[in-house]
């Protein structure tokens, strides 16, 4: 619990923004994870969420999708069939896996939204081919947005929203240094919360917020307690389960760093104020830190993974696979032999949301043993 | 019912492959004796643009075919995860990752001597991620081909802008290509190379339209035995010789009214990745009905890739082959095909068969068949199996739906007559 509007918006995203699309009567734009460049829908004038799915049983889906797809492509896919999604403006899907993009595919066909877009996100950030063919995929996406909003998007108006995005990451950052620094500050699921909130509310809204929360954090103190500290990372497309964050803090962990896409994934890196607006969203995309679904011989994730494991002086790593995600198990072994070398312990877990934590609990308390030890 | 003896029968021409694939081994393992470089490639990998290099290309799919036909491959999926690949993965590439991280060469089956340089397609996400894999295990140069999703929404300019980014990219590889083989690069070749692969895919595609002949004088399992030629010799004059001298063997069956399985009772299709551990047993349980897996969109995948080749604009030709290749394009306009298929080659029932492991092609499996179902009225049965595991592959509850399956049709032919 942060005490703060962030806790709200978490833990009922959806109901959240019926009732903010009631008072504001704005357009919501659903972003299927991940990358949607954001700066763009808000400079359109629209509110763009990004759809993290349910930990809802699921029932509709099974008529479509065979039980060996992620979870995070077939529990958004529910909510699209059950209606839950209705209330949303625009869907955005971007390419990241050929899960996703026949997600996209699926959804149109059966379940087909007033204004959809996919966004031919490149693959490779390691030529400057992809570069020009994405500068050309963001001038159809800003055509789009606009004919659909109705809003032209200015050079000046989309350089305000960079600004902005830029100001929310700064402060997420400082959130992050804190953390770093003062992990005891923090509940198990705090920095999740507002992460997950960052995904739906209105940025200006939640920077407000975020800068009060900060300002009340670092004016308060918990007594230092020495537990061993934790970097969680993988986990892309969808929210870390709550559960499972709970179930570290209870073990006597305390996750001080992470890199999962609820987390220091979402929104980073920063983007220029100084180039044309669209060179600059481009070049953050290519210049963005090291993520398996990417393709960059120059970047590991693994490596990247490690150094920040060093950086952040933590004990151990936990690794959350989502269950069929190809795409991050195809790296772990990478990573395992890197932390390895590094000598870092680490604790691999596949995760599906599924709720059934008792063997997640016992490893994880097996693994706070042996760090303990 | 069972009148038949499941009797398969296998084209006089599979000697003549088997000798012309042996040669390729054999070329494969003598290259870097001699000097010449091996790239490692995904199926539809753009081999002609390496073969104008001198390049030998190998193809890690074909050899876990080949390895699953030998019931060698669950041995090499168990490799990968005592590596910590999960047992999730892609079999293919679990079974080549295997292979790799193994020291038994006796088990391979047939050579795959380590590659000099790799070659993929984006269009398969898991092809992306194992020849990374197979780039850091061998610290070689991987060439990487992007093709941009073609979603059904996008326009014909959204769709020319995807083109230029793959022909780009493979002007690219042609520049990469004469550093690392320090020599100018040798566009007659290049031009030489595409006419022969797009002559092969046309010949290839003759092959399998043969199967509109009632009663079809071959199987599916006939079509994707006789697709290793179209990666292995894709490119070489061999591949043409050796498409046209099949289409001969197959058109004398046509004359002969030959049936490939006996006395055909029901023609079907086959939706899906061949389950190459169980096609022998899968082709013997289909004729002992006298059914036969008269289509599969399959092996046309290749002619898809290769058939609209054209010598006069190499680059060109190729970038949009592949960004218009099947597997690469949005799901509505995916259900045609199939679908021309089923109506074409005259079929009553099909078969999909859920490669689990396979996550290019499953996510919209389900929907695709359901949807080629309701366009053609034709009923289906889903079993599950997969491309080279053989724990995935339940043998028992197959059987009891294919004889299931053809009850229902066999009531269908009933009605109908």
């Amino acid at each position: 619990m942060t005490g703060f509007e962030f806790d709200r918006v978490a833990s009922d995203p959806l109901a959240w923004l019926r009732k903010w699309k009631q008072d504001h009567d704005g357009k919501i734009i659903g972003c299927l994870p991940m990358y949607t460049p954001e700066e763009l829908v808000a400079a359109a004038g629209m509110l763009p969420v990004e759809l993290l799915g349910t930990t809802k049983p699921m029932a509709l889906v099974n008529a479509y999708l065979h039980p060996n797809l992620c979870h995070a492509m077939r529990s958004n896919f529910e909510l699209a069939l059950s209606g839950e999604f209705d209330f949303l403006d625009g869907l955005i899907f971007c390419d990241i896996c050929d899960q996703t993009k026949r997600l996209g595919n699926l959804w149109e066909m059966y379940h087909r939204a007033s204004f959809s877009f996919h966004l031919r996100l490149p693959k490779r950030l390691d030529t400057k081919e992809a570069k020009a063919f994405y500068q050309d995929e963001l001038r159809r996406f800003r055509a789009a947005l606009e004919r659909f909003s109705g809003n032209k998007v200015s050079d000046e108006a989309l350089n305000q929203s960079i600004v902005l995005y830029n100001q929310v990451r700064k402060l997420i950052s400082q959130l992050y240094d804190l953390r770093r620094r003062k992990p005891y500050l923090f509940s198990a699921t705090e920095v999740d919360t507002i992460i997950a909130a960052a995904m739906f509310m209105p940025k200006e809204k939640f920077k407000q917020d975020l800068e009060q929360y900060l300002e009340t954090k670092k004016a308060t103190s918990a007594p230092v307690r020495n537990r061993p500290r934790l970097l969680i990372c993988g986990n892309p497309c969808e929210s870390t389960e709550p559960r499972l964050l709970e179930i570290i803090e209870q073990a006597g962990g305390r996750i001080v760093d992470d890199y999962v896409y609820c987390g220091a994934m979402y929104l980073f890196p920063p983007v220029s104020e100084e180039d044309d607006p669209i060179t600059a969203l481009v070049q953050a995309y290519m210049d963005s830190h090291p993520c398996p679904t990417k393709h960059n011989p120059k970047k590991s994730w693994a490596k990247y993974i490690v150094r920040l494991a060093k950086q952040s002086d933590v004990n151990g790593v936990i690794v959350l696979l989502p269950k069929y995600c190809e795409i991050y198990a195809f790296d772990y072994p990478e990573l395992k032999e890197e932390l390895g070398t590094a000598g870092i312990p680490h604790l691999m877990l596949e995760t599906d949301h599924s709720g059934a934590t008792a063997r997640l609990r016992t490893r994880v308390e097996t693994f706070m043993e042996m760090l303990q030890r | 019912m069972k009148d038949t003896e499941g009797k398969i029968h296998p084209l006089q021409a599979h000697k003549k492959m088997q000798a012309l694939l042996d040669a390729n081994y054999r070329d494969m393992e003598q290259a870097h004796a001699t000097g010449k470089k091996i790239a490692w490639v995904t199926g539809q990998a753009p081999t002609d643009i390496l073969l104008a290099a001198d390049i030998l290309p190998a193809y890690p799919e074909n050899h876990a075919a080949l390895c699953g036909a030998r019931r060698l491959s669950t041995v090499f999926c168990q490799i990968a995860e005592t590596h910590d690949y999960l047992p999730d993965l892609c079999s293919y590439a679990r079974n080549n990752l295997g292979f790799c991280l193994s020291e038994r060469r006796d088990l391979a089956g047939a050579a795959l001597p380590p590659p000099d340089i790799l070659m993929a397609v984006s269009m398969c996400n898991t092809h992306v991620k194992w020849w990374e894999a197979l780039s850091r295990h061998y610290r070689v140069p991987l060439l990487l081909l992007e093709t941009p999703f073609v979603h059904d929404s996008l326009s014909p300019d959204d769709i020319k802008r995807a083109f230029r980014y793959a022909e780009n990219q493979l002007k690219e590889m042609v520049t990469f290509l004469e550093e690392f083989c320090h020599r100018p690069y040798d566009y007659d070749r290049l031009q030489q190379s595409i006419a022969n692969s797009s002559k092969a895919a046309k010949l290839y595609a003759e092959f399998l339209s043969m199967a509109k002949h009632v009663p079809s004088p071959i199987t599916s399992f006939d079509a994707f035995l006789h697709l290793a030629p179209m990666m292995n010799l894709r490119g070489y004059p061999e591949a043409v010789d050796y498409y046209q001298l099949l289409l001969d063997e197959v058109k004398a069956r046509v004359r002969e009214s030959f049936s490939a399985v006996g006395e055909e009772r029901y023609r079907l299709y086959w939706d899906n990745i061949p389950v190459w551990s169980r096609l022998g047993w899968l082709a013997r349980k289909f004729a002992t009905y006298g059914a036969c897996a008269v289509a599969a969109f399959y092996p046309w995948l290749w002619v898809e890739a290769f058939g609209r080749l054209n010598p006069e604009r190499p680059l060109e030709s190729i970038a949009e082959s592949l960004v218009l290749y099947y597997q690469n394009k949005g799901t509505a306009s995916r259900i045609d095909f199939p679908a021309r298929l089923v109506k074409e080659f005259q079929v009553d029932g099909m078969v999909a068969q859920v490669s689990v492991t396979c996550k290019a092609l499953v996510p919209d499996q389900l929907v695709i068949a359901k949807e080629v179902q309701r366009v053609t009225g034709v009923p289906m049965v889903i079993i599950e199996g997969d491309m080279v595991d053989e724990r995935l592959f339940f043998e028992a509850e197959v059987e009891r739906q294919i004889d299931d399956f053809i009850s229902v049709l066999a009531a269908r032919k009933h009605r109908l007559t």
